[in-house]
C-alpha cells in the first residue's frame, strides 16, 4: 500500500477527540447553538462526569480553578472547527454557531450503532444544558 | 490529597537530589538587591537567595525564555531565570496592591502570603527543559506525563507539562528535606510546599487561598504580566500594558465560598490589553514561520536520538524527567558531538541558523474548495503527520530521488487560548460580591480568537534546494488525501524561485 493510501485509511478509521465532539454536535436536533465558551465547556464537563459516557471524553482534562470549567483540548477542537468553518460564526457578531451538519455527521461513521445511541443521549443532555428548560 | 505513586515522581526526586547533592547553601545575612531591565531595582530576601543560588534555579539562566525566537528577533535573548525573578517581583506588587486597597480578607497572614507567592514565582518555571516550550512539545505526550495526569486528574486539570514537572520538583521529598534542613531552621520561615506546588499548577484546594493561587496562575497572574512585558521589550515588538492601572483596581471577591482575585470594572481596559498583547505576541513572535521551522529541527534532533537509542549525558529521553538534565547549551553542544549521527547535523543547522524553508502554506486563505476539510488537516495526530511526510516524500521522489521524509516537515501550530474572557470575575460593585465576566462587557476572547484563526497557517517545510519539488508533491498529496484545492497563494507566499 502506498503511503498516501495508508494515510487515507488512517484518516477514515482513526477516532480522535474531535470526532467525539463533532458526533455529539451532529446528533443534536439544532442547527444553531449559542457560542459561549463558558457554556460549551461547562456542558462537556458535565457530560464527562457521567460514568457511562466518560470513556468518550477521557482525553479531555478540565481546569476547574476558574469560575467555570475549561479544557485546553476542547478549546483546540473548537478552534479547529471554527477555523475550517464547520462551526461558522456570522460576522461580526459571535453569538451563535451555525452547525454544518453534513460535515459533522461524517464523524458518526467512526462509531458503531450502540456507540451512536450513546452519543445521541449525550447530545440530548448537551442540548438540555445549553438550553435550560 | 491521595496521589497514586508514579515512576515519574521517583525520577524527579532523584533529579532534585542530584541537583542539590553538591550544593552547599551559604548563610545569607541580609537581603540582596537585584537589578532588572524591565522591573528596576528589587530586593530578594536571604532565604530566597539560598533557593535562587541552587542549581535548580541557576540552570534557568541557560534556558531561553522564548526558545529559538532569537534566531528571528536577535535581541530576544532573555532567559527563564530573569523571568522567574520577575514573576516573584510582580507577585509581590500584586500583594502590596491588595494590602494598599485593604482588600485582603480578614485573618489573612500577609507575611505568609507574601513569602509564598514570591517563592512560587521563583520556582514556577523550574520544570522547564531546554528551549522552554519546545521540550514540552516533545515530552508532553510521553506516557509518564500522561499517566501522572490521568492518575491525578483533579489535581492537575489541564496544567501544562512543564507546570506538572515544576509541581513535582517543588513537592519532591528531596526539596522538602532541603527546606526542612536549610531554609526553615536558619531563616525561621515555614513554607507549605504543597500550596506552592498548587499555585504553580493552578489548583485550588483551600477556598480561603484561591487568590494566592490566582496571583501565580490566573487571568492576570504575575507570570503573564511579566512575560508580556519582557518578551515584547526584548524582541522589540512594542506592546501596551498599564500595570499601574491594574494595581489600582485589583481586589478580592467571594464566589461560591472561594476568595478569588478580581479587578474593579474600571480596570477592564488593562485586562483587554493583556488579551490583545497575548494575541499579537503569538502571531508576530511565537508563531513566526522561521521560529516554527527551527522548532521542527529541534523535534527532529530528538526523533533521531529516539530512533537510534542515542544517549546525551547518559539520558535516553524516554521520560519527561530526562529533559530536566539538559539546557539550551547542551542542544548546541550536540553540534560538536561525533557519536549521535544525524542528530549532530541537525543541531549544527540550528546553531548556524540554517533552517528549512516554506514549501507550502496551509490555511483558510490558501484553500479554495471544501474549506471544512481543513479541520482534518489541523487535527492530524503524530502518526498521521509522519505518514503525510512519507507520502509527500514518495511523491517528490518521482522528480528527485534524493528527497526523504526526513527532509520534509509538516507543522500545524496550536491556536492560542483566551481563557481570560470567560473564566475570571470582574467586580461590579464596590462593596458587593456581584461579578461579571470580561466577555459580558465585550467579547474580547471571540475577537482575538477570530483574529488568531484567520491568521492561522500550517506549513510544509523543506531544505532550500528541495522547495520546488516538495511544493508540487505536497500540494498533490494533500489535495488528494483531503479532497481540497489549493489556490496560488499556497505557493507564492513561500517565495519559491
Amino acid at each position: 500500500m502506498s503511503k498516501i493510501d495508508e494515510l487515507k485509511t488512517s484518516l477514515r478509521t482513526t477516532r480522535k477527540p474531535d470526532d467525539v465532539i463533532m458526533a455529539i454536535l451532529a446528533s443534536t436536533s439544532k442547527t444553531k447553538i449559542v457560542k459561549d465558551p463558558t457554556v460549551f465547556h461547562s456542558a462537556i464537563f458535565e457530560l464527562s462526569k457521567n460514568e457511562s459516557w466518560n470513556g468518550y471524553l477521557e482525553d479531555f482534562f478540565f481546569d476547574v480553578s476558574g469560575i467555570s470549567p475549561f479544557s485546553d483540548l476542547l478549546d483546540q477542537v473548537l478552534s479547529r472547527l471554527e477555523t475550517s468553518c464547520v462551526l461558522a460564526t456570522p460576522n461580526p457578531r459571535y453569538e451563535e454557531y451555525d452547525l454544518q451538519k453534513d460535515y459533522l455527521s461524517i464523524s458518526l461513521n467512526k462509531f458503531d450503532a450502540s456507540q451512536q445511541d450513546c452519543l445521541k443521549q449525550m447530545a440530548n443532555k448537551f442540548e438540555e444544558i445549553l438550553i435550560p428548560q | 490529597m491521595v496521589k497514586q505513586v508514579n515512576e515519574i515522581r521517583e525520577k524527579i526526586n532523584l533529579y532534585v537530589e542530584a541537583q542539590l547533592e553538591e550544593y552547599k547553601p551559604p548563610y545569607i545575612k541580609s537581603p540582596k538587591v537585584i537589578h532588572d531591565t524591565i522591573l528596576g531595582t528589587n530586593i530578594f530576601y536571604p532565604h530566597e537567595i539560598m533557593v535562587i543560588d541552587s542549581p535548580l534555579l541557576q540552570r534557568l539562566r541557560r534556558i531561553s525564555q522564548v526558545d529559538v525566537v532569537p534566531l528571528v528577533f536577535p535581541s530576544g535573548n532573555h532567559n527563564r531565570f530573569e523571568h522567574s525573578l520577575g514573576v516573584a517581583v510582580i507577585a509581590d506588587k500584586l500583594v502590596q496592591a491588595l494590602k494598599n486597597r485593604k482588600s485582603l480578607p480578614e485573618h489573612t497572614d500577609s507575611d505568609a502570603l507574601l513569602y509564598h507567592v514570591r517563592m512560587a514565582g521563583i520556582l514556577h518555571d523550574c520544570g522547564h527543559g531546554a528551549f522552554s516550550h519546545m521540550s514540552e512539545d516533545i515530552h508532553g505526550s510521553f506516557p509518564d506525563i500522561f499517566e501522572e495526569r490521568r492518575n491525578n486528574r483533579n489535581l492537575y486539570g489541564d496544567a501544562k507539562p512543564h507546570e506538572m514537572l515544576s509541581y513535582l520538583i517543588v513537592t519532591s521529598l528531596a526539596l522538602r528535606n532541603f527546606f526542612r534542613d536549610h531554609v526553615e531552621p536558619i531563616y525561621g520561615i515555614s513554607f507549605d510546599l504543597d500550596l506552592i506546588g498548587e499555585m504553580i499548577i493552578g489548583h485550588v484546594s483551600n477556598s480561603d487561598k484561591a487568590f494566592w493561587v490566582e496571583i501565580i496562575n490566573g487571568a492576570f497572574d504575575a507570570d503573564k504580566l511579566d512575560y508580556i512585558q519582557r518578551d515584547s521589550h526584548f524582541t522589540g515588538i512594542q506592546m501596551i500594558l498599564d500595570l499601574d492601572r491594574l494595581f489600582y483596581t485589583v481586589d478580592i471577591i467571594e464566589i461560591d465560598g472561594k476568595q478569588r482575585l478580581t479587578i474593579d470594572f474600571s480596570g477592564v481596559s488593562t485586562l483587554e490589553e493583556i488579551v490583545f498583547d497575548k494575541m499579537m505576541l503569538v502571531s508576530t513572535v511565537y508563531n513566526h514561520h522561521k521560529v516554527r521551522s527551527a522548532e521542527c529541527l529541534f523535534k527532529s534532533i530528538f526523533d533521531e536520538i529516539k530512533e537510534n537509542d542515542f544517549s546525551i549525558h547518559g539520558r535516553f529521553f524516554d521520560s519527561a524527567a530526562d529533559f530536566l538534565y539538559i539546557t539550551d547549551d547542551d542542544i548546541y553542544g550536540m553540534a560538536k558531538m561525533t557519536d549521535i549521527g544525524k542528530a549532530s547535523n541537525l543541531a549544527r543547522n540550528l546553531l548556524n541558523r540554517n533552517l528549512p524553508k516554506r514549501g507550502l502554506i496551509i490555511s483558510g486563505r490558501t484553500i479554495d474548495s471544501n474549506r471544512q476539510n481543513l479541520q482534518q488537516i489541523m487535527s492530524l495526530n503524530n502518526e498521521q503527520i509522519t505518514l503525510l511526510r512519507e507520502a509527500i516524500a514518495e511523491e517528490a521522489n518521482k522528480q528527485n530521488p534524493a528527497i526523504t521524509a526526513k527532509d520534509i516537515w509538516v507543522d500545524l501550530p496550536k491556536i492560542p487560548k483566551f481563557k481570560e474572557g470567560s473564566l475570571w470575575p470582574i467586580k461590579t460593585f464596590a462593596n458587593g460580591n456581584s461579578y461579571i465576566k470580561l466577555r459580558d462587557v465585550f467579547p474580547v476572547d471571540d475577537w482575538t480568537k477570530a483574529f488568531s484563526e484567520n491568521k492561522w497557517q500550517g506549513y510544509v517545510f523543506t531544505w532550500a534546494e528541495f522547495t520546488d519539488e516538495v511544493n508540487q508533491a505536497a500540494q498533490s498529496v494533500i489535495e488528494s488525501a483531503f479532497d481540497i484545492q489549493f489556490n496560488s497563494y499556497a505557493r507564492s507566499i513561500c517565495k519559491i524561485t
